[in-house]
């Protein structure tokens, strides 16, 4: 993609949401993607999206469309266990509340954030603590 | 003092400090990007913006060619909402 199609976001912005991103990899072990544009087949379309992540098995697609104020979390297969639907749901308020706030990065941060929370795996003492 | 220099310590001064503190706030929401009716219009004209955690990112424009094309098979779950 040409970075001068990206007029909506400013640069600083991206890279806001690019830490964002890569801070959830770092907290959850699971790759986040996010997608923000329009949605033509709506769930179908977050789910090819989601197809694409490298590992997509293990991947979490936040997709965002702002012209039809819809918002899709697709988790992987190897997530699910960590990160329920009810956890996405949860998500999903806390990046609506941003949204309605008219502030869509900061949004999306938050929702971001929460499903790192949610993502992460329990710590099990007797294979994470040293011996 | 005279009445003039009254009005100005507990008048213009305290409005003052309001205005300043109100351009603050209020000066983030005036810049033209990020703002979700921009974002929306962009968007709308196909213009997405694609960010991945990991570096070997996909490219975003083979979406709308790709719907529904083997991509149920790695989802486990999630959820959808609107605002």
């Amino acid at each position: 993609m040409d970075a001068g199609e990206r007029v909506a976001l400013s640069s600083g912005q991206e890279a806001s949401l690019q830490r964002s991103l890569s801070t959830a990899r770092e907290i959850s072990g699971v790759c986040f993607g996010l997608r923000i544009g329009s949605l033509p087949g709506g769930r179908e379309s977050a789910l090819a999206a989601h197809a694409q992540l490298p590992d997509a098995a293990r991947a979490v697609l936040v997709a965002v469309d702002p012209a039809a104020r819809v918002i899709e979390i697709v988790t992987g297969t190897g997530v699910v266990d960590h990160l329920d639907d009810r956890s996405c749901e949860l998500a999903i308020l806390s990046m609506r509340s941003g949204f309605l706030a008219g502030d869509l990065v900061r949004g999306i941060k938050d929702g971001i954030d929460l499903l790192a929370q949610h993502a992460r795996m329990p710590k099990v003492m007797n294979l994470d603590e040293p011996a | 003092m005279s009445s003039g220099e009254t009005l100005l310590i507990f008048i213009g001064i305290p409005v003052g400090f309001a205005a300043l503190v109100y351009l603050a706030v209020s000066a983030a929401s005036w810049t033209r990007s990020g703002r979700i009716g921009d974002v929306a219009r962009a968007t709308d004209q196909g213009e997405a913006v694609f960010l991945c955690s990991s570096p070997s990112a996909p490219d975003p424009s083979r979406l709308p060619a790709e719907i529904g094309a083997a991509s149920t098979t790695l989802a486990g779950g999630g959820a959808r909402g609107r605002w």
